[in-house]
């Protein structure tokens, strides 16, 4: 698996160019180390090269320094992996005055903005020193004055001193540790927008461990941008890519890898290759609309110039428009629907109560629609072009489950009985690519990846298992095996 | 057959287990008691089904173990399969299991998996007999036909 990339800089340098940043802890890349005489030589590289510098120019202990992935704003061309300079000012902020400064992303004079923060705290110590009240700093004074309790309560010995003089030791030091940090800063920035020489760190990278590990790094980047703006961070492109490889060599070799590493709240955790794969399915089925496509590079083509952009994006839009990649489905999120003018809003009923067939068979179409849609789907799918008047759902176990309720989506008329289908999501897109024809040609060859089921009394409680996954597994079929056979019968009746 | 409802008896203890481990995945709520009742009455009410070519049956049930016993109940010497569509698998399996032992009918065969499509594919080779609720048996020979209408 070492060998399907061409190193680091295929994470953190891609060669086309994505907006957005992102954080990787140095324990992330200690992680994917190589050792050597019980040496994590990615730390002692990264601490020789760059943290210990740092080090030096930090009034306070730097504990858990992050790295970020970031566009390269020098030369607009790829990304860079430099320290970052936010996560060293946080931490010295919050330790010199027990707040975090609120510092705008990308903002054009960040050093400016640090010393407007401390320049309160500067005012605060002046005020306690002197004894004087400011109500314009009476915040930062009380931030102050909590710290000092925290740093009574972690030094025991000090409740022995005079609490005064102590207090005043406390706020001087403070005092000029801020100063230190203030005079170093430009020094620093200098340190943090280097870029890390990737060249340089591979040679200390397991690269195999290095690409399962930040396929589960970035995956959570996702699922982090998911909850803010229910779309994929653009790193996922490398997750895609990885996972369709690793998902292919668990199938073929029964590959597997299990490492231990930190997640993106600090916490470690194992990550094994089927916890991975499950993880990036779930997150697949939820993003149906992201697509990864690659593409041979061609010597002496230029892939940043605008006409060739141009040019792939026409040459992807007829691949979407040519039966290769058409879909015959339009997607919904749960309780979302399009209505006549194509926007959307929330679900409509479909019955139409003066075109009902029987009583009977509208009242057990109700029902199962109302089933279905009060069901833990993930997305909703109506059928168009040769699949009009099915309806599916899609579910976070990986199976879509369709019905045919109406001959269109027009008129609403009733269809014929027809069975539940049953796909796993993966044979379904193939599928979905097909005629209605050439799908019933594929069942009726036999291919057994489609189940049925049947309209009857017991109908509901089968789906119900069925989307909640449950089944008849090897150990659940070995158990069935064992208390049929373990009962010693003796045989009787005809011969 | 009789003799099937003296071990659904002797065997309380091994059906209960397997109710319950249909019943988890089945989303079922069966119970012994009602089980035995059930079995009793339709060994009692033996209705043969009679068939018209000498081709292999193909029974096909949504799986419920009572219509399971029906069938077996419905002795014959042509060859028969029971296809269950991969539901209440542990009954099912204690049903044929039971029923071979005690009666030496090794032309009686249960499907349990998906191979319905297969079927689908070489009915010309089965009398094809669907077993159940009516909207169930239209739809099963909704599925056999030779129009497109089965989808």
């Amino acid at each position: 698996m070492s060998d399907f990339f061409t190193g680091i800089e295929t994470v953190f340098n891609p060669d086309l160019t994505y907006t957005g940043n992102y954080p990787v802890s140095v324990k992330l890349l200690e992680c994917c180390s190589k050792i050597e005489n019980n040496i994590n030589l990615v730390s002692e590289y990264l601490k020789r090269k760059y943290l210990n510098n740092i080090q030096e120019l930090v009034p306070i202990k730097l504990q858990n320094i992050q790295l970020v992935s970031d566009e390269n704003l020098d030369t607009t061309k790829g990304r860079v992996l430099k320290v970052s300079l936010d996560s060293i000012t946080t931490q010295v902020c919050y330790n010199l005055t027990g707040e975090i400064p609120q510092i705008e992303d990308k903002t054009s004079n960040p050093k400016q903005e640090v010393k407007d923060f401390f320049k309160n705290y500067k005012l605060a110590i002046s005020s306690l020193l002197k004894n004087e009240t400011n109500h314009e700093v009476k915040n930062n004074i009380q931030n102050l004055k909590n710290l000092f309790t925290i740093y009574l309560n972690n030094n025991p010995k000090n409740l022995q001193i005079d609490q005064h003089k102590l207090f005043i030791n406390f706020l001087e030091n403070i005092r000029k540790k801020i100063s230190s940090f203030l005079i170093w800063y430009n020094k620093l920035t200098e340190i943090c927008e280097t870029p890390i020489n990737l060249k340089e760190l591979e040679k200390f990278i397991d690269l195999e461990k290095f690409y399962f590990i930040m396929a589960k790094h970035l995956l959570e980047i996702s699922k982090f941008s998911e909850q803010d703006s229910n779309s994929l961070h653009n790193s996922f492109t490398f997750v895609d890519i990885y996972m369709q490889r690793l998902i292919a060599l668990k199938k073929e070799n029964n590959y597997h890898l299990s490492v231990t590493m930190p997640l993106l709240d600090g916490t470690m955790s194992k990550v094994t290759t089927d916890s991975l794969i499950k993880e990036y399915i779930e997150l697949k089925n939820r993003h149906p609309e992201f697509q990864t496509f690659s593409i041979k590079r061609v010597e002496g083509i230029n892939y940043q110039d605008q006409e060739v952009v141009e040019h792939l994006t026409s040459i992807l839009e007829d691949e979407r428009n040519a039966k290769k990649l058409a879909v015959s489905w339009k997607l919904f999120k749960k309780g979302e629907q399009e209505n006549k003018e194509g926007n959307t809003n929330t679900i409509v009923t479909h019955i139409k109560t003066e075109e009902k067939t029987t009583e009977q068979k509208n009242a057990e179409l109700r029902e199962r629609l109302d089933f279905f849609e009060s069901s833990p789907y993930l997305y909703r799918i109506e059928g168009i072009n040769h699949f009009e008047g099915y309806l599916g759902y899609i579910y976070p176990n990986n199976l879509v489950i369709f019905e045919r309720f109406y001959k269109d989506l027009i008129h609403f008329e009733l269809a014929n009985n027809h069975a539940t289908y049953i796909m796993n999501l993966n044979n379904f897109i193939e599928m979905s690519k097909l005629s209605r024809l050439e799908i019933i040609k594929y069942i009726k060859e036999g291919n057994r990846d489609v189940a049925r089921k049947y309209h009857t009394s017991s109908w509901k409680n089968k789906i119900t298992a069925i989307i909640e996954g449950k089944g008849y597994d090897i150990d659940t079929i070995q158990t069935i095996d064992e208390l049929i056979q373990n009962h010693q019968l003796e045989k009787r009746g005809k011969k | 057959m009789n003799e099937l409802i003296k071990q659904i008896i002797e065997e309380q203890e091994t059906i209960e287990q397997l109710i319950h481990i249909d019943n988890q995945i089945m989303n079922s709520s069966i119970d012994y008691q009602t089980f035995l009742k059930q079995s009793i009455e339709i060994i009692n009410n033996h209705n043969n089904v009679t068939t018209s070519t000498n081709k292999p049956l193909l029974w096909i049930t949504d799986g419920e173990p009572l219509l399971t016993l029906a069938i077996l109940n419905n002795e014959t010497n042509q060859q028969t399969t029971i296809f269950v569509n991969h539901h209440y698998l542990a009954l099912n399996k204690w049903l044929i299991t039971r029923y071979i032992e005690l009666t030496n009918h090794t032309n009686y065969h249960i499907d349990f998996f998906l191979n319905y499509n297969h079927y689908i594919k070489n009915k010309n080779n089965y009398e094809i007999i669907p077993l159940g609720e009516n909207t169930f048996k239209e739809e099963v020979l909704n599925d056999f036909k030779d129009e497109e209408n089965g989808f």
